[in-house]
């Protein structure tokens, strides 16, 4: 038996389950809410796809790429990125703090330059506000406010290239009366 | 014409190189030092080098461009879509140095491109522009306002140098006139270097129905149809169908007569597209400009024609006198734009490597794509994947035929918006045929992909697959070992441990 944690990229979200092979083939997956599901069959077809065989016959094509720890995951009808670690009893982080803490770097979310400032440090923005311009593949994209709060950082100044994950702002968030 | 150069990457110059390929004419491709070994530059006959650098010293470099054009005995070039498509200094060169401009002759060229001169043309012509005017030079802010009360609001300023949205602002009361005017002269100084705007009637949730022309030197127009192009993002088309679910027959024959006596007017030659807005409120088409190119969409036409659009702009570029028959659709055709973008996030571009890149094959499906697995989707260009192209009987059996083709591609590396469309291709209103431009905000698709979720027996099912894969691998993933966040798609070290099951 595995009791695997499961953290979702996007949108951010982690579920823990337990998986445990049953005897006769498959497996059996205990999800939190108590409910199972029975994988009767797993079969490895080329180039990372698999057909996953589910209770009454069900047939749900998958493709997994690994990279690194992350996992990109193909469905017919969405794709998924997402982390798998083994957790026993020590070494429980509680997803909702973690999440928290991003809430208030601004990232870039790709690549590009910074055109224009709106806001400067110590400004007070509403959440959806729009703090910069930035110039990516020939046109501009607005980098709003994740929440509200006040600018403790602006790293990015005008006419600056930025990469993909670099830091553009933070916001500390304001105490909601 | 023996030897063609194409001044264009990516899918479209894999399409063009079919086409060349099937009239025993040669295609020369002008790659860029990134796209040396893509698809399309291995499909050519020929590449010559456009070197390294940005967009202005590659594909928009018109002496280079021309330069190789002569150097490796091209006679003609083809520009594609984009890029230098509808320049007319390049066209010009072009022709200076003796070769055949596969497109429109200077002067249609000129007049498409100058939205003022276009309306004009077109007004004379009989056809209907929206209604609206040029503020004068040094007109007072007062002036302004009052012509727009007399237009009537809300009203639409545009940059007159304007596109892709840029220096656009919806007014909808005469108290937001000024700062809109303000940030709108703005935003197109920045963008353009020409802060000059201008106003006109908004039209409230209008249609985008645009007319398929072709034209040869000998005064023969004719009408490939219509393409239905209101589904967009970002003021860009991402599905688009041919015929229209809206027109009745005597709305396309006099969406038809526009589309041909502004083209005359104006005097038009090869293959090109007037595009209309229609306006469900005064069940009115207005012109809206003219795309003096082969469209992204051209695959729509040619599905239902049966006709290769790039073959006809060859033999209008060779003089040929064309005669075709009467537009007479067979069947439906529907495409989807699939992207490297996120819709989630407003549909920001997401490029990155292609580490899965696969697509179905179906009689009834067109796959237009100059991207595999390990090419990588830049952020200097257009984040096109591949355009999907189903052919049905109707229309419900190409979305399914397009929906189930969607189901069955497979990229993964970047975020796409391949949900997105395989969602919006099952939404009621869209399968009624309800369409608008704004009808991915009106039905809030972008924010109902943001919250989408993932049922948990998916992620069960994940987790069961993904666990019986590690274990037949290794006995568990080493503890603490998490990489940073963003780390990962540019790594080779990890690609090369890329796990195959």
């Amino acid at each position: 038996m595995a009791r695997l944690r499961i953290r979702l990229e996007k949108p951010a979200r982690t579920v823990e389950v337990e998986v445990a092979a049953r005897t006769g083939g498959g497996w059996q997956v205990h999800l939190p809410d108590g409910d199972e599901v029975l994988v009767e069959e797993l079969l490895s077809l080329e180039q990372g796809s698999f057909l996953v065989r589910l209770a009454g016959g069900r047939q749900l094509p998958i493709t997994l790429v690994r990279q690194g720890d992350r996992w990109l995951v193909w469905t017919p009808d969405f794709d998924l990125v997402l982390r798998l670690e083994p957790f026993g009893e020590e070494g429980r982080v509680e997803p909702e703090e973690a999440r928290e803490d991003a809430h208030g770097r601004v990232e870039a979310p790709m690549p590009g330059k910074v055109l224009e400032l709106r806001v400067r440090v110590g400004d007070e923005v509403e959440r959806g506000e729009v703090l910069m311009v930035l110039e990516a593949m020939k046109m501009e994209h607005q980098i709003t406010s994740p929440l509200r709060g006040v600018v403790t950082e602006l790293v990015a100044e005008e006419g600056i290239s930025v990469e993909l994950g670099d830091l553009l702002a933070e916001i500390t968030p304001l105490n909601e009366e | 014409m023996k030897r063609v150069l194409i001044a264009n990457r990516g899918e479209i110059a894999l399409r063009i190189i079919r086409t060349l390929r099937r009239l025993g004419l040669e295609a020369v491709i002008a790659a860029s030092d990134d796209d040396l070994t893509s698809p399309a530059a291995r499909a050519a006959d020929r590449v010559v080098r456009l070197g390294a650098g940005d967009l202005s010293s590659t594909y928009l470099n018109i002496e280079r461009l021309v330069e190789l054009a002569r150097e490796s005995a091209c006679d003609a070039v083809h520009p594609g879509y984009g890029f230098l498509s509808e320049n007319p200094t390049f066209a010009q060169a072009v022709r200076e140095a003796g070769l055949t401009f596969i497109g429109p002759n200077p002067e249609a060229l000129r007049l498409s491109g100058s939205k003022t001169e276009s309306r004009r043309a077109m007004r004379q012509a009989g056809v209907p522009v929206i209604p609206g005017f040029h503020p004068a030079e040094g007109e007072s802010e007062q002036e302004i306002c009052e012509r727009a009360s007399e237009l009537g609001f809300p009203v639409l300023i545009k940059a007159v140098a304007g596109g892709g949205g840029k220096g656009m602002r919806a007014v909808y009361s005469e108290e937001e006139l000024p700062e809109a005017l303000a940030g709108a002269r703005r935003e197109a100084e920045n963008a353009f270097g020409d802060p000059r705007i201008y106003l006109e009637k908004l039209i409230t949730s209008p249609r985008h129905i645009e007319v398929q022309v072709v034209a040869d030197e000998h005064g023969n127009l004719f009408v490939l149809g219509e393409r239905e192009c209101s589904i967009q993002r970002r003021h860009q088309k991402i599905v688009e169908e041919s015929p229209s679910p809206l027109l009745t027959h005597f709305m396309r024959e006099k969406l038809f007569t526009y589309a041909l006596s502004g083209m005359r007017a104006i005097g038009y030659t090869n293959a090109g597209t007037v595009e209309f807005l229609y306006s469900p409120q005064e069940d009115e088409f207005y012109f809206l400009e003219i795309n003096a190119r082969l469209q992204v969409e051209h695959p729509v036409t040619e599905l239902v024609s049966g006709l290769d659009l790039v073959e006809l702009q060859i033999r209008v570029a060779r003089g040929e006198k064309l005669s075709l028959p009467p537009w007479q659709p067979r069947g439906h055709a529907i495409e989807a734009r699939l992207y490297a973008e996120d819709p989630a996030s407003g549909f920001l571009p997401s490029p990155g490597k292609l580490s899965a890149c696969r697509f179905p094959h179906h009689p009834q499906v067109r796959i237009d794509t100059g991207v595999e697995e390990g090419s990588q989707i830049s952020p200097l260009y257009d984040p096109l994947i591949a355009k999907l192209i189903a052919h049905g009987e109707d229309r419900p059996s190409t979305i399914a035929a397009l929906r189930q083709a969607l189901r069955e591609t497979v990229v993964l590396g970047v975020t796409t918006n391949r949900s997105f469309l395989i969602d919006l291709l099952a939404h009621p209103d869209f399968v009624a045929g309800h369409l608008s431009v704004d009808f991915i905000e009106r039905h809030k698709l972008r924010e109902r992909a943001a919250e989408q979720d993932v049922p948990p027996e998916m992620l069960a099912i994940l987790a069961a697959a993904i666990n019986s894969s590690l274990e037949e691998e290794e006995p568990a993933i080493p503890k603490g070992e998490m990489m940073p966040e963003r780390a990962t798609i540019a790594d080779p070290w990890r690609e090369l441990r890329g796990w195959r099951g």
